[in-house]
């Protein structure tokens, strides 16, 4: 599984990668967890309608063999310089162009041999080890992004149109503000058992460590990018689902809570957010309509360890609510508490 | 002797000599006719239907010819499907009243009784008379459809599933894949009810000091109809009903009904023999 778990990781440099769904400004986790606490750019480094540009950095690693975690080398990533940016591109277009988000951003080309440092350039590099993760190194000014430099191992570019530009729209993810995601909570977590991953949840954010067939954004990911950099209006025509979750009477701390869309009669995934440490959440950018929630404790942990480090609520059961919740644009639906139960005691560990 | 009858005689006479020649051998007696019947009764109906926890009233119609006195007529249900848990009987017997060509109605009433299982298959109920004081004609069996109704975990919940089916399980360490569509209506009293996944719950191994479980339950599809006060779930799922690498260890795929008017959080417990709430 380590593979999996070294996918990518976000590093933000004199601060705190504190965060669920979005990075926070602060380390306070009785504020909630909405997109008015996120820490955003800096908008005087990237301000609203404008263009954010990259710089791949000049290595020879891109097109260098490299040697795996068994010391078995491998073939060069690239054959040329030149073939990183249009690969980069590809993944950035992934969050710029749907027209919810007020994305712009460009690789501009090809810079000197560039560190993962605070230099003013938000740099595209090669890590120099090929084990380990690929990174998102974002720096902050007062709680305001002001740079994020990416770094991609080269393991993650053995499959260019795969895993390896999944990795990059993953970290280019984390460039705009959105910290891990939550995994849906369906069994075969991680699609092994390809066609039978249940079809309502058949694919994991892009922003967890689940599980994506392809590349590519889920309503979720798509949600949680526009309410960090909205298209103009497009705020006003969501609306928000708030309540808070309880284990035996107490807070649910970072619990995972899932909205899912009825659009027609049928139920589709649409975003998830996590409770704060007083077991509130708000699940915003929600298209007007009825939504059925479902919450329970983090039953894989994969990616937000860092939230079982800050005491998340473990060991309860899945809950589904049976009654549907209507989304107004404009306006936050409050629901009742939802009081989870303890369970949740897995099988006996019998993996081989 | 009636002038009919002498020439009756006379017409059989030489057909009872025409295969002489040779020894003639004693001829036995037509057997005499049957009694014709007392009276006929049948039902009102050939087929009929009802829902688990509704009553049916079922019609019978009879014709006397003679009768000295009143008779009672039984009633006799073999199973097909259903069994003497699935229904309640007004009356074990049909009285037909003492007369000379009359004919008359009854009827009587069958309830089909509610029980805890989500779903049980076909359930019918073939109802025949009985009678052994006489000559009676008793008519054709009524075969009677008990219908599901589902199992009511609570208050304004109903839940209705498709047999459960066995699916190919794609990899050998996953057996038992079990998959159905389970129909949840909510009336008015169900509000705010929650479904729980009390289990399995996979272990997926070990991420440092946590231990990972995801559910078992999983959701192919899911549509919600609202209207006429009630919100119905339609959901087809699925789940393993074995742990993986364990062979022949079949778990239930266990569900609580929360919230609302679901008191006592009950149960419900599903096997590859099906699913039924646990009482």
């Amino acid at each position: 599984m380590a593979i999996f778990l070294a996918l990518a990781v976000v590093l933000v440099p004199g601060g705190d990668a504190f965060g669920y769904r979005f990075f926070w400004r602060t380390v306070d986790d009785s504020a909630l967890p909405v997109a008015a606490n996120a820490a955003r750019w800096d908008p005087a480094v990237w301000g609203p309608g404008r263009t954010l540009q990259f710089v791949v950095g000049d290595s020879p690693r891109w097109t260098e063999p490299w040697e795996d975690a068994r010391g078995e080398e491998q073939d060069p990533p690239f054959e040329s310089l030149e073939d990183v940016i249009p690969f980069a591109r590809r993944a950035l277009a992934f969050w710029s162009a749907p027209p919810s988000t007020d994305i712009h951003w460009t690789v501009a080309g090809v810079g000197g041999e560039l560190h993962a440092e605070r230099d003013h350039v938000n740099a595209i590099r090669m890590h120099p080890f090929g084990h380990g993760a690929s990174y998102a190194h974002i720096w902050d000014r007062n709680g305001e992004i002001v740079e994020c430099d990416v770094s991609l191992n080269p393991r993650h570019t053995q499959d260019l149109e795969g895993r390896g530009l999944e990795v990059l729209i993953h970290e280019f993810g984390h460039c705009i503000g959105l910290a891990h995601s939550a995994m849906f909570p369906t069994w075969d977590t991680w699609g092994w058992r390809h066609g039978f991953r249940p079809a309502l949840w058949d694919t994991d954010p892009v922003m967890s460590y689940g599980y994506l067939p392809e590349p590519g954004l889920t309503p979720d990911d798509l949600i949680g990018a526009s309410l960090l950099r909205p298209a103009p209006g497009w705020l006003d025509r969501v609306g928000s689902i708030a309540g808070q979750v309880t284990l035996d009477g107490r807070p649910a701390r970072y619990v995972p809570v899932f909205a899912t869309r009825i659009s027609g009669e049928e139920v589709v995934a649409s975003a998830n957010t996590f409770t704060n440490g007083e077991g509130f959440f708000a699940i915003e950018g929600l298209s007007p309509g009825g939504y059925l929630l479902a919450a329970g404790a983090m039953g894989d942990i994969s990616g937000n360890s860092s939230l079982v480090d800050r005491g998340a609520t473990l060991g309860s059961t899945d809950q589904y609510l049976l009654e549907p919740v209507r989304v107004v644009a404009g306006q936050e639906t409050r629901v009742p508490p939802v009081p989870l139960r303890a369970g949740r005691e897995a099988s006996p560990f019998r993996r081989e | 002797m009636t002038r009919k009858l002498l020439l009756a005689a006379l017409l059989a006479a030489p057909a009872l000599f025409a295969c002489g020649g040779g020894e003639s051998a004693p001829v036995a007696p037509p057997p005499p006719p049957p009694p014709p019947p007392a009276f006929a009764i049948s039902f009102a109906e050939t087929a009929l239907e009802v829902r688990e926890g509704e009553t049916l009233a079922v019609g019978v119609r009879y014709e006397v010819r003679d009768l000295p006195g009143p008779v009672q007529v039984r009633l006799s249900a073999t199973h097909d499907g259903a069994s003497e848990a699935d229904y309640e009987l007004g009356v074990d017997s049909v009285e037909i009243p003492a007369g000379h060509d009359l004919a008359g109605e009854a009827n009587f009433e069958l309830s089909a009784v509610a029980d805890l299982f989500f779903t049980e298959g076909a359930e019918v109920l073939p109802l025949a008379f009985v009678y052994s004081g006489g000559p009676a004609d008793l008519g054709d069996p009524v075969e009677i459809s008990i219908l599901e109704a589902g199992a009511s975990p609570c208050p304004g919940i109903s839940i209705i599933g498709l047999p459960w089916r066995e699916e190919e399980s794609p990899d050998e360490d996953l057996a038992n894949m079990l998959a159905t569509t389970l129909n949840l209506e909510i009336g008015a009293g169900g509000a705010g009810v929650r479904l729980e996944i009390l289990g399995p719950y996979f272990d997926l191994g070990t991420n440092g000091r946590i231990a990972e479980s995801v559910s078992a339950f999983g959701i192919n599809r899911w549509s919600v109809r609202t209207g006429s006060g009630a919100i119905v779930h339609e959901l087809d799922v699925n789940w393993s009903g074995e742990e993986w690498f364990e062979e022949e260890a079949e778990e239930s795929l266990d569900l609580a009904f929360l919230g609302g008017a679901c008191s006592g959080d009950p149960v419900a417990s599903c096997t590859s023999a099906g699913c039924e709430i646990v009482p």
